[in-house]
């Protein structure tokens, strides 16, 4: 007993010491001499230029590594742009990388980091993430731009939140009315237990009522399941007309892998959330009868935005470009719009103009011959495409509205 | 009722998968009183080395699967001998050793990820391998596999235990260690033996998982989480008993999905972990002693 006790008195005597480490953190922290966001360029933008910051709060590593490291690509070829754009202004575009690693929690801690930096915009990955990151966004007035994130819920969700990316609720509503245009009378939905895939679910079964089909059953999953024997045995026991996915990342590359088995296979259509990647069509082995939807960007299109991205993607890669650079590439084309604004408007960098610019800007140029015009809920509305599996390659079926 | 068949052979199937990594962890735990939480780690290694071999070297999945057992018995033996043995050796209690463990766990699944990326990759393609149909429920030949080899490696491993010399000598330094030192037995080459043994044996569910659902880097914690919980709920100290809390732990994940959603399933080890807590605190064949020392 006398030792226990004196081991817990030297662990209150850590734990004191902790405390007061990072209190003493805490305090050199208020007192620290970085600007806080609005005191970045106090003067305007167009009187001498100087560099513009943009935090991003991005899943480089863990479970989102993957479309984390695309969203990095899309950025940095954006910033190329921009710094050989604006250089007769002397503005210098600098992103400031850190890795969230999809987790909510690290992702505010690396806010407060940036935001302790100066940086007045961010953009970021991961509904949730975003989500964790509007009262910070709203208490601070940092702009949060968000280009990859879906959940409908982010829709109309702050007024420092602008959604650049194809939000759930239109693929959602156009997944139902492609099921209704295929005649399917009753729907299985798995989905993923994100904020995406809980608010798509919940958006997909009103939407799917309204228009007379049945759920015949529905399921979450974690983000990292592979094992999907007995969501599809009782998929199997529903026997629906299709089923949807709601999902992302290695989840739904497995549940594509293994639904596509003699085991599982029925006559039904996978509308799968996750889009366009490669690494899912070899792990899939390729299911005909499966359909994806996905962001609409026409790379053919004869647009000068769409040409130029091209060339600057194809001087330095082989291969088509993953959605998610294109649509973080959008980001910088947006990030490019806000600051030329502020350089006509001789405006500073910061929160309170950001947000002026975003609501002032007619529209911005797209990939694909998209405009990006934020309407309701500072959200615009974008394109989408409907594409099959042919010979191990996606293929166009149709664009499903804009 | 169809569906509650299929998901009691399902359930059945994926304790198979865990009997084999429960039974190592199992045996380790009895030998040398440790929670060997790296065990996980190892796993994963086995699980990539198989990757390497297949679908980097291009070598036939039996060569590759020989390659991922020498690799993975090498990488369990190196544990013992140049971590733990140190340890012990400088009066390290059994805290200090799971300490260890854990930091050998996190080091080597970043170091796999560090490698290989995050993405799950794929082993050979065995998606359409043949099925058996009987009514509305269906068993892959891959599923009567995993339950065969799974089945009959944890028999052997038992009768190993129990019939052979090293079997015997293991029983011995497990139940006393003095004793079996007086009897002419080495701890410490029963130590490295049992930690070479059962990380090698870990190609067999290594290769069932990645046929079957591809390999991934963050395999490990959840194996090894599993394993735990199948060695508490057999009973600590009892091989056998893990291995049969491997199939309750795997018949309870599946079964729960009638009733449940799926994201829940995962919790279900826990829930059947705490239920025996409670109800058996010394597991199904464990002994209230074979907690000292743990």
């Amino acid at each position: 007993m006398r030792i226990q006790s004196k081991v817990s008195r030297k662990r209150l005597g850590m734990v004191a010491l902790v405390a007061a480490s990072a209190f003493s953190l805490v305090l050199a922290g208020c007192s620290s001499a970085t600007p806080s966001p609005q005191e970045t360029h106090a003067t305007g933008l167009a009187d001498g230029g100087g560099t513009v910051r943009l935090g991003a709060s991005l899943c480089l590593s863990g479970s989102g590594a993957f479309s984390g490291q695309k969203m990095q690509q899309g950025l940095d070829l954006g910033v190329e742009r921009l710094n050989e754009v604006f250089k007769d202004k002397n503005i210098t575009f600098q992103v400031d990388y850190e890795d969230n690693e999809l987790n909510a929690e690290k992702a505010v801690t690396i806010f407060n980091k940036l935001v302790g930096e100066g940086d007045p915009l961010f953009v970021q990955c991961g509904s949730s993430i975003v989500v964790a990151e509007v009262p910070l966004a709203e208490e601070d007035n940092v702009v949060l731009l968000n280009t990859s994130a879906s959940s409908p819920r982010l829709v109309g969700l702050s007024d420092q939140l602008f959604n650049t990316y194809l939000n759930s609720r239109d693929e959602v509503a156009a997944i139902v009315q492609q099921l209704k245009a295929d005649g399917r009378k009753s729907v299985c939905i798995d989905s993923i237990n994100t904020d995406l895939g809980k608010a798509g679910s919940d958006l997909l079964k009103q939407d799917l009522e309204a228009a007379s089909i049945t759920v015949a059953c529905a399921d979450t999953h974690d983000g990292d399941a592979t094992d999907f024997k007995d969501h599809l045995a009782k998929i199997k026991s529903a026997a629906p007309d299709a089923i949807v996915l709601l999902s992302q990342g290695t989840s739904s590359v497995a549940f594509v892998q293994q639904m596509g088995t003699p085991r599982h296979r029925h006559p039904a259509v996978l509308v799968g959330h996750d889009r366009n990647r490669r690494d899912l069509l070899k792990l899939a082995a390729v299911r005909p009868k499966a359909s994806y939807t996905a962001p609409y960007y026409d790379l053919d299109a004869s647009d000068s935005t769409t040409k130029d991205y091209v060339a600057r993607y194809s001087a330095k890669n082989t291969d088509t470009p993953h959605f998610f650079t294109t649509a973080y590439y959008e980001g910088t084309l947006v990030w490019g719009a806000i600051v030329q604004y502020l350089i006509d408007k001789d405006l500073p960098y910061n929160g309170d103009t950001i947000k002026e610019a975003l609501n002032n800007i007619a529209g911005v140029p797209g990939v694909g011959g998209d405009t990006i015009k934020f309407g309701e809920g500072n959200t615009a509305a974008r394109s989408m495409a409907l594409k099959t599996v042919k010979d191990g390659e996606f293929v166009f079926v149709k664009k499903l509205s804009n | 009722m169809d569906l509650f068949v299929q998901l009691l052979i399902n359930g059945l199937v994926l304790g198979a998968r865990y009997s084999v990594v429960a039974l190592g962890f199992a045996l380790i735990l009895k030998a040398t009183k440790l929670f060997h939480f790296a065990h996980g780690a190892v796993f994963v290694v086995a699980l990539y080395v198989l990757y390497l071999g297949s679908e980097t070297l291009h070598l036939p999945l039996a060569l590759a699967a020989v390659l991922s057992a020498a690799v993975a018995a090498g990488v369990g033996y190196l544990i013992e001998r140049g971590i733990n043995e140190p340890l012990r050796k400088r009066g390290a209690s059994s805290m200090t050793l799971v300490v260890a463990s854990l930091g050998i766990l996190i080091v080597l699944q970043n170091l796999v990820l560090l490698i290989w990326g995050p993405n799950a990759q794929r082993v050979g393609d065995f998606s359409f391998a043949p099925l058996f149909q009987v009514g509305g429920v269906s068993l892959t030949s891959i599923d009567l596999i995993t339950l065969v080899v799974s089945i009959g490696v944890c028999l052997l491993a038992l009768w190993f235990l129990r019939r052979s010399k090293f079997g015997l000598e293991l029983l011995a330094v497990s139940s006393n260690q003095e004793r079996a030192r007086l009897l002419g037995i080495s701890p410490a080459r029963v130590y490295r033996s049992v930690f070479a043994i059962a990380s090698g044996l870990l190609v067999v569910p290594a290769l069932l998982v990645a046929v079957e659902n591809g390999v991934r880097p963050d395999q490990a914690t959840d194996t090894v989480l599993i394993a735990s919980i199948a060695a508490i709920v057999g009973g600590i100290g009892s091989v056998g008993g893990a291995v049969i809390g491997s199939f309750i732990i795997g018949i309870a994940e599946s079964i729960a999905v009638w009733g449940f959603s799926s994201e829940w399933q995962e919790t279900i080890a826990f829930v059947v972990l705490i239920v025996f807590i409670l109800i058996r605190p010394t597991g199904l064949a464990g002994r209230r002693d074979a907690m000292n020392g743990v």
